[in-house]
Order: C-alpha cells, then sequence, then structure tokens
C-alpha cells in the first residue's frame, strides 16, 4: 500500500499522535458543543425528555359551550303533551327537531353538555344561546311570543308546547319556526324551574304564536344562529307548564354560556387511580404533586428505569403540556 | 525509490516497518469508527439526539 509510504518520511512518534489529537480534538468540539448549544440534551439528563409524549389539549369540560351537545336525547318522555302539541306542532316545520314527540320528557341529560354534571337546569348549557342573542331573526321569525314575558320575547324564543312535559332537551331541536334549517340547533325549553339558567325564562306563549314550537317537541329554540355549527343546548329538566300553554324558553345566551363554565370546576381523579393507570402503562410513580391547580405533576420511572416527568391532565390522567412546554 | 526494501528511511523505518505502521493504524482506526459507530446508533435510538 503506498499509504504507508507516509511513514518513510513522516516519522510515527509524531505522526500517530498528531493524527490521533485530530481526532480527539474534533470529537471532543463536537460533543462539547452539542452539551452546550442545545436543550435537549440537557433536558434528557433532566429526565424530561421521554415525559408526555404530544400535549394532548384535553377539552376542558366547562367550554361546554363551544363544544356542541350533539347528542342531547331526550330520555323521558312525558306525559301528555299532546293536546297543545298539536297545535304548534302542525305548524312547525321543525322536522329533526329531536324532539320528543312524547310529552313530557324530562330534559335529557346532555351528556355534552359540560354542564352535565351540573343539574340540568343550570346547566342549561344552552351553548346556542349565543345563538340566541344574535339577531337570528330570520329563524323564528314567527316565533311570536304573546308571552308576557317581554324576555321571552327578545328571545328568539322557543315554544314549548308539550303541555307538562319536561324539559325538552331536544338538542338540536330544530329551530322550529325557524325556517333556516341551519340555524336550527338548540332548543332547550325550559320551564320555571330552570330559573337558574337565568338566562332561560319560560314564558307561556300561545299555541298559536308557538308555531315554533316543533310539534312534539316539547321545546324548541329557535336556534337562529345562522351558523349551523352552533349546537343546541339541552335544557335537561326544563319543565313545560300546562298543556296548552308553551312555554318559551328565553334563552340569553350569553349567561347561560357561562352558567355552563361556572359549572365545570377541576375534578381530581383518585391518587390511587392515577397510579393505577400509569402502573397499566409500565410506569412506577415516584411521587404526585399538583401544579398550578390544574396538572398533576408526576415523576415515575418507566418500564426500563428511565426517569419520566410528565404533566397529566387531573381529571383523565392523559400526558397534557405542562406549563414547562409553554 | 522503493525498490530496496532494506533501505532506512530517514525517518529510520523500512518500507516494512512502515507498512507495518500503516496497517496497525488502519486497523485502529476501524476498531474506534465501529464502536464509535455504535455509540451513535444507540445514542440515536435511546436519547432525543435525532428527534
Amino acid at each position: 500500500m503506498n499509504n504507508s509510504k507516509i511513514w518513510l518520511v513522516v516519522n510515527p512518534s509524531l505522526g500517530v499522535p498528531l493524527l490521533l489529537g485530530t481526532v480527539a480534538v474534533s470529537s471532543f468540539a463536537v460533543h462539547y458543543a452539542i452539551v452546550t448549544q442545545t436543550p435537549w440534551l440537557a433536558d434528557y439528563y433532566e429526565g424530561a425528555a421521554n415525559a408526555a409524549p404530544a400535549p394532548l389539549v384535553v377539552a376542558a369540560p366547562a367550554p361546554a359551550a363551544e363544544a356542541p351537545a350533539p347528542e342531547a336525547v331526550v330520555t323521558e318522555a312525558a306525559v301528555p303533551a299532546e293536546p297543545v302539541a298539536d297545535a304548534a306542532a302542525v305548524e312547525a316545520p321543525a322536522v329533526d327537531a329531536a324532539a320528543v314527540e312524547a310529552p313530557a320528557a324530562e330534559a335529557a341529560p346532555v351528556e355534552e353538555v359540560a354542564a352535565v354534571e351540573a343539574p340540568a337546569v343550570e346547566a342549561a348549557p344552552v351553548e346556542e344561546a349565543a345563538a340566541v342573542e344574535e339577531p337570528a331573526a330570520e329563524p323564528a321569525p314567527e316565533a311570536v311570543v304573546e308571552a308576557p314575558a317581554a324576555e321571552a320575547a327578545p328571545v328568539e324564543e322557543v315554544a314549548a308546547e308539550a303541555p307538562a312535559a319536561e324539559a325538552a332537551p331536544v338538542e338540536e331541536v330544530a329551530a322550529v319556526e325557524a325556517p333556516a334549517p341551519e340555524a336550527v340547533e338548540a332548543a332547550a325549553a325550559a320551564e320555571a324551574p330552570l330559573a337558574e339558567a337565568a338566562p332561560v325564562e319560560a314564558a307561556p306563549v300561545e299555541a298559536a304564536a308557538a308555531e315554533a314550537a316543533p310539534a312534539e317537541a316539547a321545546v324548541a329554540e329557535a336556534a337562529p344562529v345562522e351558523a349551523a355549527p352552533v349546537e343546541a343546548a339541552a335544557a335537561p329538566e326544563a319543565v313545560v307548564e300546562e298543556a296548552p300553554v308553551a312555554e318559551v324558553a328565553a334563552v340569553e345566551a350569553a349567561p347561560a354560556a357561562e352558567a355552563v363554565v361556572e359549572a365545570a370546576p377541576v375534578t381530581w381523579m383518585p391518587l390511587l387511580d392515577l397510579a393505577t393507570q400509569l402502573n397499566t402503562l409500565g410506569y412506577t410513580v415516584l411521587s404526585v404533586s399538583r401544579v398550578d391547580d390544574a396538572y398533576y405533576l408526576v415523576n415515575m420511572t418507566d418500564a426500563n428505569g428511565m426517569p419520566v416527568v410528565s404533566y397529566l391532565d387531573p381529571a383523565t390522567g392523559t400526558p397534557v403540556a405542562g406549563p414547562a412546554a409553554e | 525509490m522503493t525498490d530496496d526494501p532494506k533501505k532506512v528511511w530517514p525517518t529510520g523505518l523500512t518500507m516494512a516497518e512502515a507498512e507495518e505502521v500503516q496497517t496497525q493504524l488502519v486497523l485502529g482506526t476501524r476498531v474506534f469508527g465501529g464502536i464509535a459507530l455504535l455509540a451513535h446508533f444507540l445514542a440515536a435510538a435511546a436519547t432525543p439526539w435525532l428527534g
């Protein structure tokens, strides 16, 4: 090999140390730079590198408002709603209305509604309420509320025909009157009881007026909202008063929304459950602490004994982006 | 110029000796490279390096 001839003119006692020294110095320089110039290595050595993979955004329960409660289902059928219903029903175009034909139903506890936990009433997560505020004019054009309830009037109205029906949480009760199919979303009928839901007030409406009232549906709020996206909030236990009368749920969106938000306090899953969940995933929990009243900060080791630090959602135990990630 | 294998060059080595030095250096480099390669694979797999 001709390469070996170098050692005929370059003394190995100089050439070899020079070669090895060059390799050593360059290698050291590269690794030193990595240690001092990059953040991930330091994080790794501190045990945070493998923590929570991707920050999962956990939908806060509270934001029910935003989250549509598509599924709101009316659970119970109410009793005798018929008499009244019909009248309204007739006109009521609202086909989709999830309305419950059954006369009074109790409000269907909309699960999704963040409000869920909260008594339906308060919850009255009428998200759409927001919609309500909106002029939603179109939707409820007809909704005429004779009802004394002034408020009702402003609201787009919901007419609940069903007699005695209890809340008709029909979510999407279509906007009955609302011609605008899109608009329709929510309808929450509230009865007096719903008072808390401040926003929602029931006002007796004349049957006639209640065109809006979806046929069977106990209540319908016209969701004038153009944005179809708006989801109806279910007004869980809204109760309809007497048959003949339709209640109007004057919903003021804003208030309702707030109510919902408040109804969603931070819940902390039991430490035992959290530890069990993590153990199931192969982690060994070393310590758990609450951070900012919003996360569980867990120090643990994975199946390989590597230290892991992770912020977890207090209610579900799923990884979330903690303050450090922000 | 290298015709004479017995010739002692300025560095005090003959051609055969120079080849011996070269052979050992190449061997050492290969061993070093192999270890380094393994280390880098491990680093890539077990640390955040390279994402």
